[in-house]
């Protein structure tokens, strides 16, 4: 039996005397009782309606109970007992409204949250000409929301756990129960509960500790803002981890080609999908190798270049003071100056910054000499490029400098050995008992469906191999049996008529 | 068990690896050695060597689906002999052919750069590639699959070669291809690298799929290797034992380079590319063999690419000398090691089958035998 005093002063110095902690004192059934809420957290009225009228008014006298609770109070969440004080300051903390009453066998917990949240919008990094457009927020429940409209079948499980010692931040495993690998989705449980950190603010800290390898240059764990994209990924077998205060889902198994798979490429005809997820992927290899070749081109094999192209650059290079290689390193250290620029600077002042990045530091730094056009010309289309997979953006850009430097000391060849060993690299990582550059090496001929070349979509009959799943089959017929179908009922109409 | 897995290899990897290995060192210098030993008719011991080399590789595959060379069920003794002579004629091939490609990569794409530059950038790469594994090289190769397809495929859509059939006649078998097969014998007999792999079912697998695949691998092998050879004499004819690289003269003959500059960049990565998976197939099998004296991986790996690395700069240094070593009598150590291993290798596998086959059938015999005793004693108890 809880002595009000007595709990009340060690919940009270639990907080430390925190200014946002409320306390609204009363007395129920002759015994006294207090509510502890923190201020901002919780929906006044229905508070002041359903719980705290219903039992200030409550005449009688005797111990509170659940019973008795349940009986003269509404709530739109079931109430529970909570046994000792540690466990009451938790669910306070967490924004749970939380009854001590003298006598009472335990603490009671009410769930009425309502508190400021930004509304479901386009991500910025995510933007599509068809499809959806709503995107993840920072709360838990309107994520799981957003996947539980899109995924309305009772096998789809979320799994919650508290991680962080100070946050207990509310991580949730997503899965479809029957179609995911079990093996998998215990080995992510596995990991999330040995996360032992003070605090998660962002799902990236807990992709952190699910990669396999840490000090890998590629993402081993896979991130959307868009609840189709995840309920896609989670319908193909994969296993979901929203975090409480991120609007980035995290994903796993993660291989390289969904680095090149976007949402709106299944929501286009299959043609324009296969020409686009081509064009990303010459993007990405222009963009990573064109500056280095670029300068090992005019270091060590200007034979190499075309006569009419070769005079040109002679031309433009003739009174650049830097070397091929420090000139392009320039060039890269401002671009990437800019880009960051670009996403830290006020709006206000974005207008005039634009007008020194592109005339003063494009066209007077050519002018002046200090680089060459075609320089500028590689940098930015390449730059320009690398946007096309957002998602490696911080890999791609340090690759490109290393291609360079390497292109400036080594020619072709160095270029070529070196992607040969980042290639041998991504070859040996597994993501999660996966190969992480599956289904092309090794190569599994049924995937490359959603490859570079995209097939029809009535021809996704079975997910795909290199993700292990419970269930092969995906759908039950494929166009020839659709066809088949088709054609059986036009018999059949033909002979009544 | 982890060594296991770093060698697992699935059928069609090893189709593809069997095709970089015939293939990557027999378009280089080998056709001007055999227009200059056996004339206009080289192609006819080329075909045949390359055959005979397909053959055995099949040896080896009957081998690797049962396990990589040195988990076979055979006494560790011979699997010691069989390190030691793999580790030499890999020494040998790495030194010798490493010098070649060396030499290769700083004429044709260089202004004629020292070796030491390129011999370092390349056994770095390939030092990694052969610490990863045999599964990592295999999965590389199937990438870089589609680089060697598409500069084939650049090289077929614009070529603009003047063939002349005349240049192979007269047909005639002579001593001269006997000769010219022997003096070069180096240059054939690459699988004995394959052997520490281990030959899985590929996930998902058909059948016809890899018959196909099969069948692609001789075709595609015995067009690059032999149709080259004659593409080559067709061209140049006689001329040929003065081209000194057949594969980047053939290359550089398209319409494009005409037009733009030199367009035969993409077959000389191409063949880069292959070049990289042979010399790592070679450290690999240096590596595994090492590792099975000593035991740390990445240590041994790393020894035995810098000393390759010190041979190939300080040792051989140019083309002269590589010549000589490649048609001194260690082409007949590297070539018989490479038949005597596999042979003996396959030879070993199936007498231990034998043995477990053997074995196995009596204890079955000998628990039924049990059985019926036990089961009359039974009867005999309860009729007394």
């Amino acid at each position: 039996m809880l002595n009000y005093k007595e709990e009340y002063d060690k919940i009270k110095n639990e907080f430390c005397g925190t200014c946002d902690l409320r306390t609204i004192e009363l007395t129920v059934c002759g015994r006294s009782a207090c509510f502890f809420y923190i201020d901002g957290y919780i929906d006044t009225l229905l508070f002041e309606d359903n719980i705290l009228s219903p039992l200030k008014a409550l005449q009688g006298d005797g111990a509170v109970t659940m019973d008795m609770l349940n009986e003269n109070t509404q709530m739109t969440t079931p109430i529970q007992e909570i046994p000792d004080y540690v466990k009451a300051v938790s669910e306070i903390s967490a924004g749970e409204i939380v009854l001590l009453a003298d006598g009472a066998e335990s603490f009671f917990r009410y769930s009425e949250k309502k508190y400021q949240l930004r509304a479901v919008a386009e991500p910025p990094v995510s933007t599509v000409l068809r499809g959806p457009r709503e995107g993840f927020i920072e709360d838990l429940k309107t994520n799981m929301f957003l996947i539980r409209r899109r995924l309305a079948s009772p096998k789809l499980n979320f799994e919650i756990m508290n991680v962080g010692k100070y946050t207990q931040t509310k991580i949730a495993v997503c899965f479809l129960d029957g179609v995911a690998d079990p093996k998998i989705v215990d080995r992510i449980k596995t990991q999330i509960e040995k996360i032992d950190i003070d605090g998660i603010v962002e799902s990236s800290y807990v992709s952190r500790y699910l990669e396999e390898n840490k000090f890998s240059l590629f993402s081993h764990v896979g991130s959307s803002e868009k609840p189709d994209t995840v309920v896609g990924k989670i319908l193909e077998g994969r296993v979901a981890i929203l975090v409480d205060g991120s609007p980035a889902v995290l994903t796993l198994p993660f291989l390289m080609y969904e680095n090149f798979q976007m949402s709106e490429d299944y929501y286009i005809k299959s043609y324009r999908a296969s020409m686009v997820r081509i064009v990303r992927l010459f993007a990405l290899i222009f963009s990573i190798l064109m500056p280095g070749i670029y300068v090992a081109l005019q270091e060590h094999h200007y034979q190499l270049f075309p006569i009419k192209y070769l005079v040109s650059v002679l031309g433009q290079i003739t009174n650049i003071p830097l070397s091929p290689l420090l000139e392009m390193l320039f060039v890269l250290v401002i671009f990437e100056i800019l880009n960051e620029t670009s996403i830290r600077m006020p709006r206000y002042v974005s207008m005039a910054l634009s007008v020194v990045g592109a005339i003063i530091l494009g066209e007077a730094a050519v002018t002046a000499g200090l680089f060459s056009i075609s320089s500028v010309i590689i940098v930015a289309i390449s730059t320009v490029g690398l946007y096309c997979i957002p998602d490696e953006i911080n890999s791609s850009s340090i690759l490109r400098f290393a291609f360079v430097a390497v292109g400036g000391v080594l020619g072709i060849v160095g270029i070529l050995l070196v992607m040969t060993g980042v290639l041998a690299y991504l070859c040996s990582i597994n993501s999660y008992g996966i190969a992480y550059m599956s289904p092309f090496a090794p190569s599994l001929i049924h995937d490359w469906q959603d490859g570079p070349i995209k097939a029809q979509l009535q021809e996704f009959g079975e997910r795909p191999y290199s993700v292990p799943t419970s269930n092969r089959t995906r759908q039950r017929t494929t166009i020839e049996q659709n066809q088949n179908k088709s054609q059986d009922e036009n018999n059949t109409q033909n002979q009544e008529n | 068990m982890k060594e296991d897995q770093l060698n697992k290899v699935y059928e069609d990897q090893f189709l593809l690896l069997a095709f970089v290995t015939i293939v990557t060192f027999k378009v280089v210098m080998l056709p001007q050695y055999f227009v200059k030993a056996a004339s206009n008719n080289g192609y006819m011991i080329m075909a045949f060597l390359v055959i005979v080399e397909m053959m055995m590789m099949a040896v080896v595959y009957g081998i690797t689906k049962n396990g990589s060379l040195l988990q076979l069920d055979v006494p560790k003794w011979l699997k010691g002999v069989f390190a030691i002579l793999v580790f030499s004629s890999s020494f040998i091939k790495s030194t010798v052919l490493g010098s070649e490609g060396v030499s290769y990569i700083s004429t044709s794409i260089y202004d004629n750069v020292s070796w030491i530059f390129i011999t370092l950038a390349l056994l770095a790469t390939c030092t990694y590639l052969a610490h990863k594994g045999g599964k990592v090289i295999a999965r590389s190769t199937q990438i870089f699959f589609w680089i060697m397809a598409f500069a084939l495929l650049f090289f077929a859509m614009f070529s603009n070669v003047n063939l002349n059939l005349l240049n192979l006649m007269p047909f005639k078998i002579s001593g001269e291809l006997a000769v010219a097969g022997d003096r070069y014998l180096m240059w054939f007999g690459d699988f004995t690298p394959l052997l520490f792999i281990h030959v899985c079912k590929s996930p998902n697998r058909k059948k016809y799929r890899l018959a196909l695949w099969t069948v692609l691998t001789v075709i595609g092998t015995l067009v690059c290797t032999v149709g080259l050879m004659i593409l080559f004499t067709c061209t140049f004819g006689g001329a040929g034992e003065l081209i000194g690289n057949a594969f980047i003269n053939i290359s550089s003959l398209n319409k494009i380079s005409f037009m733009i500059g030199s367009a035969d960049l993409p077959t000389v990565l191409a063949w880069l590319v292959m070049c990289v998976t042979k010399f790592s197939l070679l450290l690999y099998a240096m590596t595994e063999c090492a590792k099975f004296f000593f035991g740390n991986r990445a240590l041994v790996a790393a020894i035995c690419g810098a000393v390759v690395c010190v041979v190939i700069c300080y040792v051989i240094g140019n083309l002269n000398t590589n010549y000589k070593w490649a048609t001194s009598w260690l082409r007949y150590y590297a070539f018989f090691a490479e038949f005597c291993v596999t042979i003996a290798a396959y030879i070993a596998m199936r007498i231990s089958q034998r043995k477990k086959e053997k074995t196995t059938p009596q204890t079955k015999e000998a628990q039924n035998a049990q059985a019926d005793t036990s089961a009359a004693q039974s009867i005999q108890g309860g009729n007394a």
